[in-house]
């Protein structure tokens, strides 16, 4: 054996280590950046420097006595727990018929869903709007929630296969011992896609939270809106209060990272047992 | 009652017999291709029917045909003479086995056990089992097939022995009229298969239901079928105790099939003839018999109780057995074999059985 072929996979692994680190830096980057500059004065926003100095919590002290920040969160994690939930059930309903009561209907309805992926959303937006606001839904949570379900092909996509995934003698199995196909998809389904459901689930929830468009056009009032719409506010026509805009950036990922830290190993892991990328 | 009977006292206080079954016109066709092709079968009650044939004859699917897992294409499926051809499933009083168990990987042994009998008491709370009365069963049951110290277990913490008897738990714990078992025994280690072997066969005497149980291994068969079932190409060939089946052969493909090591055949004007291995008689050259057959021994098998020996001739190689303590041929030896007229298996052009 040649001396340099036991040192290789360490420079190999040392190297990949490397460029890893360095994708995670470009990805902080932005974030590392507001929070920085949240605690700037108006004076140093433009500043070449990166450290905040002299720093200040002028940005925080306005935001929190001039923008209703736990309402504006509140409202935007009714929403996208909401409409996470509702495409879930949706997606773990169709996913079980697809795969258990009706499997000669699949291949059909997932390249209906295929193609509903492939339609803007800026294309129907219109007539969703006009019959959203015929039911009187405007500013309220149904009218930000129940139209979003409409868009739950690609959750359906992605729990179709992990349904499919579930052995079939386990779910005959259940049948001859008497279930009927609620108790199967109950019992035997639900538990072995539950790491799937998790991923599929978080991915639907951070896509709704960074919604704009529909929140704008559905709940415009401050005290109905997303956070996305009350960030918004502070690009007005006067210009925009950059400290002030980053300071309640942080503000409101913080329920979101906290909620990662705590949950992060079993969030990663249900990522690595559902194939998926957040 | 005795603890370690596996047939308690049912609600109603009945004990369990198994159900006759039977098909009759039983076609099952995926695509152009007929799994099943008019099958013909009475499987009595109580027996411990094995189907055997090779792989891809149409046995699992006649399995899953009696589960009610699949449908046929025509034909009925009658049990003790009420047509459940299209019963829905669970309303068959049947349990199977599966080939690869299918536990229920999230529940515990226990869970995996009493899941049927939950099932019953979530439908029926007045008339349904009693909490009491399922932790009873699972424990009966889990006495019975020694898996009392495994019961908060995980499928994935057992061995496939354990596992196996999990499976058969499950599958009895409701005590149904008919039991199903696919392959049994084909995921288990060599030296397992005998136990399990002899627990299916308790578990058969105790429960005293139907038990249909499918494999490809003939041996397995033999040893364990009250009643066989012989299958090729979707249809059955031969059915009858084993010892009809062994000892008289229907046609040429169950003669081969059935036996180990097989019949050896050889054409003839009418048909072909064919003998036990264990059947022939070695002679260093011009033997005795009423078919005398000349070789050249290409190469012997030690069997440990005696050896089989190969021999070539212009039709290709046959097999003898010799006991232990007349093992006197060595490879490269002419020799002869000579079979009584008693022992000939006949067969006319068609591979049908000729003669009584």
């Amino acid at each position: 054996m040649h001396p340099t072929d036991r040192l290789r996979p360490a420079v190999a692994h040392a190297l990949w280590h490397l460029v890893l680190a360095g994708a995670s830096l470009a990805m902080a980057f932005p974030m590392l950046w507001s929070l920085l500059t949240s605690f700037k004065g108006p004076q140093d926003v433009f500043s070449p420097s990166p450290l905040p100095w002299p720093a200040t919590l002028d940005n925080y002290a306005a935001v929190l006595s001039s923008w209703p920040v736990g309402m504006l969160v509140g409202n935007t994690f009714i929403m996208s727990a909401g409409v996470a939930a509702g495409q879930l059930v949706i997606a773990v309903l169709a996913g079980f018929a697809l795969v258990v009561l009706a499997p000669r209907m699949r291949p059909a309805v997932l390249s209906a869903c295929t193609i509903a992926l492939a339609v803007p959303p800026q294309a129907i937006i219109i007539p969703q709007f006009l019959l959203t606001t015929r039911l009187g839904w405007q500013n309220s949570e149904l009218g930000l929630i129940v139209p979003q379900l409409g868009t739950s092909a690609l959750a359906v996509l992605l729990l179709v296969e992990h349904v499919a995934a579930v052995p079939a003698a386990q779910i005959e199995a259940a049948a001859l011992q008497g279930a009927r196909p609620i108790e199967t998809l109950w019992h035997v389904v639900l538990p072995a896609i539950r790491p799937a459901i998790l991923a599929v689930g978080i991915l639907v929830f951070i896509t709704t939270w960074n919604e704009y468009l529909w929140p704008l056009l559905i709940a415009p009032r401050s005290h109905d809106a997303t956070v996305q719409i009350g960030l918004a506010q502070f690009q007005g026509e006067g210009g925009t209060d950059y400290g002030a805009l980053m300071a309640a950036s942080v503000l409101t990922s913080l329920p979101i990272v906290v909620v990662y830290i705590i949950a992060s190993r079993r969030i990663i892991d249900s990522f690595i047992k559902a194939g998926l990328r957040p | 009652m005795n603890p370690s009977s596996i047939v308690a006292a049912k609600p109603n206080g009945s004990a369990v017999n198994g159900a006759e079954l039977e098909l009759s016109g039983l076609r099952r066709q995926f695509g152009g291709v007929a799994a099943l092709d008019r099958v013909d079968l009475r499987i009595k009650p109580e027996s411990l029917t094995v189907v055997v044939g090779p792989s891809g004859c149409g046995k699992s699917t006649l399995l899953r045909v009696l589960a009610g897992l699949d449908r046929p294409t025509e034909g009925r499926v009658m049990s003790d003479g009420v047509d459940v051809t299209l019963s829905p499933l669970g309303a068959r009083d049947l349990a199977m086995v599966f080939q690869d168990y299918a536990l229920f990987p999230h529940m515990t042994v226990a869970g995996n056990i009493s899941f049927g009998l939950r099932l019953e008491r979530r439908h029926d709370r007045r008339n349904g089992p009693s909490r009491e009365f399922i932790d009873r069963e699972v424990s009966r049951v889990a006495q019975l097939l020694n898996l009392e110290s495994l019961l908060r277990r995980r499928p994935a913490q057992l061995s496939g022995g354990q596992r196996q008897r999990v499976a058969l738990a499950r599958a009895i714990v409701r005590q149904p009229r008919v039991l199903l078992l696919d392959e049994p025994m084909s995921a288990l280690d060599v030296g397992l298969r005998a136990t399990a072997r002899t627990e299916i066969l308790r578990i058969h005497r105790e429960l005293r239901s139907t038990l249909v149980l499918v494999t490809h291994d003939q041996h397995e068969a033999l040893t364990m079928a009250t009643d066989l079932v012989v299958m090729d190409a979707g249809r059955v060939l031969q059915a009858g105790p084993p010892e009809d089946v062994y000892r008289r052969p229907a046609n040429e493909f169950v003669a081969r099939f059935v036996g180990s090591p097989a019949m050896n055949l050889r054409p003839t004007d009418a048909g072909s003839v064919g003998w036990r291995p264990t059947d022939g008689r070695l002679y260093p050259r011009g033997g005795e018999g009423d078919l005398v057959l000349t070789g050249v021994v290409e190469r012997c098998e030690y069997t440990g109780s005696g050896q089989e020996v190969v021999c070539r001739d212009a039709h290709g190689t046959f097999t003898v057995v010799q006991q232990q303590g007349e093992e006197w041929v060595r490879p490269g030896d002419d020799v002869s074999v000579g079979v009584r007229q008693s022992a000939l298996h006949r067969f006319d052009l068609f591979g049908d059985r000729i003669d009584g």
